[in-house]
């Protein structure tokens, strides 16, 4: 029997139908009488929609229709904060990826030759592509209709922080630091680009399939297109390759869409994404323009003056949330007295960006953990000692009033366990520093950072999930959360999780991916709380059906329902030798009318936020990361060679430890991708780079040896004790990156990914 | 992608005549290239011709005289791990490893990569420095090319309607030499190279270092150029000291001629012309015999 353990051994529940290809994505779902939609673009960045002439494609062979915005009965816009989406453009082209109609034929052939047809007649209009531009008074209007604080303008959000007095401060301070820093667009880059299949049920209801990581926002986004009630929506979960917080809004569209083409044709309509399409339409994550004041007193970080910039592109989508955790954590894991910070989100006419893997805390984390470096060099002290002096401990009052009291505050053991594996003091006296060997071009440096985050949504948003246990007749159990599994592992974990309450293997758990028709709306699996907040449930599910079956069994085990003990794939009484099989205990509570079914609810405890003075305690629960790398850089060619790139972070307790570290090593090499090689690259508001071939993401020879460090805390505030390590994982490297090139080189880079200059000052002559 | 028509004639003679018969018909090879050209609408060939029944065309030989005689369906795959090709150009079997993933160079053949003309293309520069000769056969008549004179353009060579290339050939060379090829992108692998340079000298008692060298740079101009300047700089000096070389990677430059583009910028490339060159020298006169 494989005991429920969480420990060593990968286990996957999935493992064996997607290492064998059995597993079924959107794509390869086949209905009868199915028809292929696809999108229609238009060539234009911005510009105001005349008309769209669409007789040609309608007369071309095999194609049933073309749909144009006149055609939804539904509302033509949508979004998650602002309904400012134009599900098909009605009136304006706001960014190139705007949709201006779906062409759908028995053939995706067809219609990905009829969708040439589809003609635009539009009025160019400039488009405003530069964020710092749109904030000004007086810059032309992304949405004419957007009013932000009571006048109409370009900005999404503006989330303050102020906490003592910071000019005061920083006449106070031995020295200021005062640098901009710029981040870049990034692709998600998941492995299956985005595909939804609709079919309208004989009962009324439109059916939904598609790879996504939000069913519940799908299905607002399918009603509101369809103008039905959420009721007649039901959407269905299918294997998905991968979201890395991509696969909301975009992911959504594309379902909503291909629900309108099925809805008007009344029949089953597919619609698959090609990558290009995919580059060109879906969200990216946000470039920053960070402004940062830094003060210095005393060898503490006393003051901080924080202006971001957040690139919203055309749509807000979830910008209000991502630039607030930037905000939140806009001084890293530091004490820090004085701060104000401002972060804005700003509409313009570039590709829209929402949630990606990390949230608002990889651009952040680039600007300040580079910072700590610049100031302890000014400082004449080592950045490990100057961590040290500065960073949050058990204790600690966080820059937003939070006192982090109700959890292991665990920055330095992540911290230490780094600094001991690498042997990185030493390592750090070894750095070039721009000198070379005589006999070599290469110059060696190494780097780390430091994070603290918040777990879960926080006061961003209403946070709680559930979960259903259910025993069937022969004592196997069926298990549903509503947490979505992208192919991160989080139905094994709740599995693994149900288990360990019950002590049972995990043979006799089967999870039964539910639908958004009988499980309540639990969320988005974003915000690293698809283990926190699905395992909370969960276990609050499992106690109440141990509390169910105690009630039921005590009789027949002849002891209080306090005495019952669960262990063994067995539920025992007083003494080992009086037990029930599970078969014997459903048996036992179907002859008294009790049905062996537990619903389970974790409410994430209360958090608070004021939004003028940025006040309050931000995230119930927090998790601490170090990550550290070596590498070289070429000096004449800028190539970085990375040697070895090691991590440690707190997870709170452990359940499934392959995973953990499948999830720190590739969050170290997305962060390394973020750091060094990609970029979006856009110009005049057109995304260059459409698919893989000419964005290049890193890949396995391009990674040195990792190392991953795995530090248990279990968190009183988790049912489960567990936290979270997606985001954690990937918000490091790219300024550890950055410390260790100027390690190497003697040369500070600001911009992500980094643009190495090179030596060879004589050869351009 | 579109329609098109589909053949796969068993002999040379046969697909020789359906090319000629058929001016809309384009020679299918391993498909690597054409196929997302295809895809793009960048080509939209009305029949597709398969050469992969034509055994002729496939295999790497060597003949009496020591010439190497690669068949234009050879895959990178094959070429990189030949014992011929490994034994006499190991750094040509080691150019064509670089060409795309595992899968891509068990697919693409050489004749492909030729054909398509590529700037970039990872075998070319070390061909160029070979002195290799192209045969190509029409249903009428076959000719030999020195590679030097096969391209006109970015994707544009000298291939006349209803001809394909059959072989490349790599003359035996008689005397000592010593080669190397570097290259530079993104990443390891799966990357279209930034820059890519070959450098190569073979014993000539005419020149005063006994040495005549040839060089080739890729993707700094329209096609893969040969650098007459650093090539004439290195023939003239008598001796090939670490001054020398750095001053013929410099001179390098003025036969690159490099734009920007969505790989890189035009600066940088010129210097990784620079370091690549310097880098193959180095190679071939550290690492090779020196003679005088």
């Amino acid at each position: 029997m494989k005991q429920a353990e969480t420990g060593k051994k990968a286990w996957r529940n999935d493992a064996y139908s997607k290492v064998t290809g059995q597993a079924e994505y959107c794509d390869d779902l086949k209905v009868h009488g199915m028809a292929h939609a696809v999108p229609v673009y238009s060539s234009e960045v911005h510009a105001e929609i005349i008309s769209i002439e669409t007789e040609e494609a309608r007369s071309f062979p095999g194609v049933l229709s073309v749909i144009t915005a006149g055609d939804i009965p539904g509302e033509i816009r949508y979004g998650q904060i602002y309904k400012d989406y134009h599900m098909l453009a009605d009136d304006r082209i706001r960014f190139n990826g705007d949709v201006i109609a779906i062409v759908v034929a028995q053939k995706r052939e067809q219609a990905v030759a009829a969708a040439k047809l589809v003609r635009l007649n539009a009025k160019p209009l400039p488009p405003l592509l530069d964020p710092e531009e749109a904030l000004k008074d007086g810059a032309s209007l992304v949405h004419e209709d957007h009013i932000f604080e009571g006048k109409s303008c370009n900005i999404t959000n503006h989330h303050k922080i102020r906490r003592g007095n910071v000019s005061a401060a920083f006449k106070e301070c031995d020295f200021v630091i005062e640098r901009k820093f710029n981040t870049q667009y990034i692709e998600h880059s998941y492995l299956e680009p985005e595909s939804g299949l609709c079919i309208p049920r004989y009962d009324g209801v439109m059916e939904v399939m598609g790879s996504m990581q939000h069913p519940f926002s799908t299905r607002r986004f399918v009603a509101a297109i369809l103008g039905a009630k959420l009721s007649d929506v039901e959407v269905r979960s299918v294997a998905v390759g991968g979201g890395f917080g991509g696969k909301d809004d975009t992911a959504a569209l594309v379902c909503a869409r291909a629900a309108l083409a099925a809805k008007i044709l009344n029949k089953p309509v597919k619609m698959t994404y090609d990558r290009e399409w995919s580059f060109r339409e879906s969200y990216k994550r946000h470039p920053y323009i960070i402004y940062y004041k830094m003060g210095i007193k005393n060898g503490k970080i006393h003051a901080a003056e924080v202006k971001i910039i957040a690139d919203s592109g055309a749509y807000c989508s979830v910008t209000p949330w991502v630039t607030w955790r930037s905000t939140v954590q806009c001084c890293g894991p530091y004490e820090v007295e004085h701060v104000h910070c401002d972060t804005y989100g700003v509409y313009t006419n570039n590709v829209f960006t929402g949630a990606m893997r990390g949230f608002g805390s990889p651009q952040l984390n680039f600007a300040i953990e580079q910072l700590v470096d610049i100031a302890a060099e000014k400082l004449g002290i080592s950045p490990v000692e100057f961590r040290k002096q500065n960073m949050l401990r058990q204790g600690s009052t966080t820059i937003t009033g939070q006192v982090l009291d109700t959890h292991t505050v665990s920055l330095d053991q992540v911290f230490e366990e780094t600094l001991k594996r690498m042997d990185y003091e030493s390592k750090l006296a070894k750095c070039s520093r721009g000198r070379a060997d005589e006999n070599s071009d290469e110059l060696y440096g190494t780097g780390l950072a430091l994070s603290y985050r918040g777990m879960s949504l926080g006061a961003e948003g209403m946070d709680f999930n559930s979960a259903i246990i259910n025993v069937q007749p022969d004592g196997s159990i069926l298990l549903e959360a509503a947490i979505h599994e992208n192919g991160q592992g989080a139905e094994s974990a709740f599995i693994l999780i149900a288990a360990g309450e019950l002590g049972t293997s995990v043979d006799r758990i089967r999870y039964r991916q539910p639908s958004t028709s009988n499980i309540p709306d639990g969320g988005t699996t974003v915000a690293s709380r698809g283990t926190i907040m699905g395992g909370g449930a969960v276990v609050t599910a499992t106690r109440e059906l141990k509390r169910k079956l105690a009630m039921a069994l005590c009789c027949r085990l002849s002891c209080n329902p306090g005495d019952i003990r669960f262990f063994n794939d067995r539920i025992y009484g007083k003494t080992d030798d009086v037990f029930l099989t599970y078969e014997q205990a459903v048996h036992e509570m179907y002859l008294q009318q009790e049905i062996p079914y537990a619903f389970g609810v974790f409410k994430a405890p209360k958090v608070s936020w004021d939004e003028e003075t940025g006040k309050g305690n931000a995230y119930f629960t927090w998790v601490y990361g170090c990550q550290a790398v070596e590498l070289t850089v070429n000096r004449k060619t800028g190539k970085v060679k990375l040697l070895n790139m090691t991590a440690a972070h707190e997870v709170g307790r452990a359940i499934n430890m392959p995973m953990i570290l499948g999830q720190i090593y590739g969050g170290m090499a997305m962060g390394a991708g973020y750091g060094l090689m990609e970029e979006v690259k856009v110009k005049d508001g057109i995304i260059q780079n459409t698919n893989f071939n000419t964005y290049k993401i890193p890949r396995a020879a391009d990674l040195p040896e990792m190392q991953a460090i795995v530090i248990e805390n279990g968190d009183p505030l988790s049912p489960s004790g567990a936290k979270g390590i997606g985001e954690p994982a990937n918000e490091l490297m790219a300024p550890a990156i950055a410390n260790a090139v100027y390690n190497a080189t003697g040369i500070r880079y600001y911009s992500s990914p980094l643009k190495i200059t090179v030596e060879n000052e004589n050869n351009n002559k | 992608m579109p329609t098109f028509a589909y053949v796969c004639p068993p002999t040379l003679n046969d697909c020789l005549k359906l090319l000629k018969e058929n001016p809309g018909a384009k020679p299918y090879a391993g498909g690597t290239d054409l196929m997302v050209k295809m895809r793009d609408h960048a080509v939209s060939p009305q029949m597709l011709v398969d050469l992969k029944k034509i055994d002729k065309l496939k295999g790497i030989r060597e003949d009496a005289e020591g010439n190497i005689i690669i068949g234009a369906l050879t895959t990178h795959a094959e070429i990189s791990e030949s014992p011929v090709v490994l034994e006499k150009y190991p750094f040509f079997a080691h150019a064509c490893r670089w060409v795309g993933s595992q899968q891509i160079r068990n697919r693409g053949t050489i004749g492909g990569n030729i054909c398509n003309g590529s700037p970039a293309a990872e075998t070319l520069p070390s061909l160029y420095i070979l002195d290799a000769r192209i045969h190509l056969e029409s249903i009428s008549s076959t000719r030999t090319l020195p590679i030097r004179e096969f391209f006109c353009g970015p994707g544009k060579t000298c291939i006349l309607p209803g001809e394909i290339v059959t072989a490349v050939e790599i003359p035996n060379i008689s005397v000592e030499f010593s080669g190397s090829y570097h290259r530079q992108g993104r990443r390891k692998v799966v990357c279209i190279a930034m820059v890519t340079a070959a450098a190569m000298w073979r014993q000539d008692e005419t020149s005063p270092s006994g040495m005549r060298f040839s060089i080739a740079l890729g993707s700094v101009a329209p096609t893969v150029v040969v650098a007459k300047n650093a090539e004439n700089y290195l023939n003239e000096c008598a001796v090939c000291s670490d001054d020398v070389i750095e001053h013929a990677a410099m001179t390098a430059l003025k036969d690159a001629s490099p734009i920007s583009d969505i790989r890189t910028t035009c600066d940088y490339r010129n210097d990784l012309v620079y370091v690549l060159t310097k880098r193959c020298l180095k190679d071939i006169i550290c690492g090779g015999r020196e003679l005088k």
